[in-house]
């Protein structure tokens, strides 16, 4: 016998849809971020830079810069878990858990908060 | 070149151990990072953090499969390791060099006497039989080759220890495992493979947390953060299958004397004392 939980067989298949999501987050996380170190190592599209923010993704990306892969990469991998609580609210939210729907959505803002203060400072 | 490879073995080891004893790895990352390779604390801190949600999630793709994580005690704790990871994170870049140092050295002879001193711990009784209440839970033990039922006791003592790990983890960039075990293991009565899976669960979130502060202030260093997260990745899933192989008790002591005399390092640093 095997469980997620005491609630049973749908927590199973969230279980596999979670870790399916966590696996193909972080493999174009790598992947991405692997691009942008290659072409970085080649020398492709100009030098890299030290430091870097969400602001200079559109611009990296747009003129295909190691930097632009590598910012998505960093982006993919952080939203990684952001998908993770998304998935388990909407999951809360087919088998009518407003509770735990309502904290999800709690866990949401304060990463939104994070950002916005973040890029506000 | 070399510096890039000297990064992605820091964040192997640091990934490999990490996962082993069921830490985010940044523990071992910082020091190294700022004392060894001359990395500038807060790019250390920045690339700490992004490897932490890089350790949490290749450790917790098994964990989530395997039924091993609480979603319901993960997202419930999330709320208060969030929030006090954005407040570590805003605190953490307007703390100067020196000052950082110091409490990241304080912090590490903490995890190190907690590591050294863990396997002498009695554990709480295993709490068998039903599971009520919403958090209360089961999950397949291979070793006992059985279901084991738990339950979810003082419930806010966990969530005020999530708030204060996930504080530690924004401002110095580890993923606050250290603390978030214990409360779950000791404090909240959780058996131990669901204490570690549940917490690998959370301090992705609670890293995230601090690392997307970092990463919209444009203190994240790609040429650090990158080789240090590709190594880290490598490293998790590498420490995941020898951790069965090695026993915990000895790794846990002798990761916590090398930590020990890192921590002695960095406080000396802090005030000036290079060795």
């Amino acid at each position: 016998m095997r469980r997620t939980d005491i609630r049973g067989a749908t927590d199973i298949r969230a279980g596999r849809f979670l870790s399916w999501l966590l696996l193909v987050g972080l493999l174009i996380a790598v992947l991405l971020m692997v691009a942008g170190a290659v072409l970085a190592a080649t020398g492709a599209n100009g030098p890299m830079v030290r430091e870097t923010s969400l602001a200079d993704l559109p611009h990296a990306l747009a003129s295909l810069q190691p930097l632009g892969f590598i910012i998505l990469g960093l982006v993919v991998l952080l939203a990684t878990p952001v998908a993770r609580v998304v998935a388990l609210l909407l999951m809360f939210a087919r088998q009518r858990s407003w509770w735990f729907c309502g904290i999800c959505s709690v866990v949401l803002a304060v990463l939104a908060l994070s950002v916005f203060l973040g890029l506000r400072g | 070149m070399s510096n890039v490879i000297l990064l992605g073995v820091v964040g192997l080891v640091g990934g490999t151990l990490g996962s082993m004893v069921g830490l985010g790895g940044g523990i071992f990352i910082i020091p190294v990072l700022t004392l060894f390779l001359n990395v500038p604390i807060h790019a250390a801190v920045a690339a700490s953090l992004i490897a932490v949600v890089a350790t949490s999630t290749g450790g917790c793709i098994t964990y989530v499969r395997e039924c091993l994580a609480n979603l319901r005690l993960a997202v419930t704790m999330e709320t208060m390791l969030a929030l006090g990871a954005m407040t570590g994170g805003l605190v953490g870049v307007m703390l100067d060099t020196q000052t950082l140092s110091a409490v990241f050295g304080s912090v590490m002879v903490a995890v190190s006497v907690y590591m050294g001193t863990r396997g002498r711990v009695v554990d709480p009784a295993q709490v068998v039989g039903p599971a009520p209440g919403p958090f209360g839970a089961c999950y397949y033990d291979r070793s006992l080759d059985r279901v084991v039922e738990y339950r979810v006791r003082r419930l806010p003592l966990g969530l005020f220890l999530g708030l204060v790990a996930g504080n530690i983890s924004g401002m110095l960039g580890v993923g606050g495992g250290f603390i978030t075990v214990p409360a779950l293991r000791l404090g909240m009565g959780l058996p131990m493979r669901v204490a570690v899976a549940t917490s690998s669960l959370m301090l992705g979130v609670t890293a995230c947390a601090g690392a997307l502060v970092h990463l919209a202030r444009g203190t994240v260093d790609p040429v650090v953060t990158v080789p240090v997260v590709l190594g880290v990745t490598v490293g998790a899933l590498v420490g995941s299958r020898l951790a069965s192989r090695v026993k915990s008790s000895v790794l846990a002591t002798v990761l916590a004397v090398v930590l020990f005399a890192f921590a002695v390092q960095m406080i000396l640093a802090a005030v000036g004392i290079k060795l």
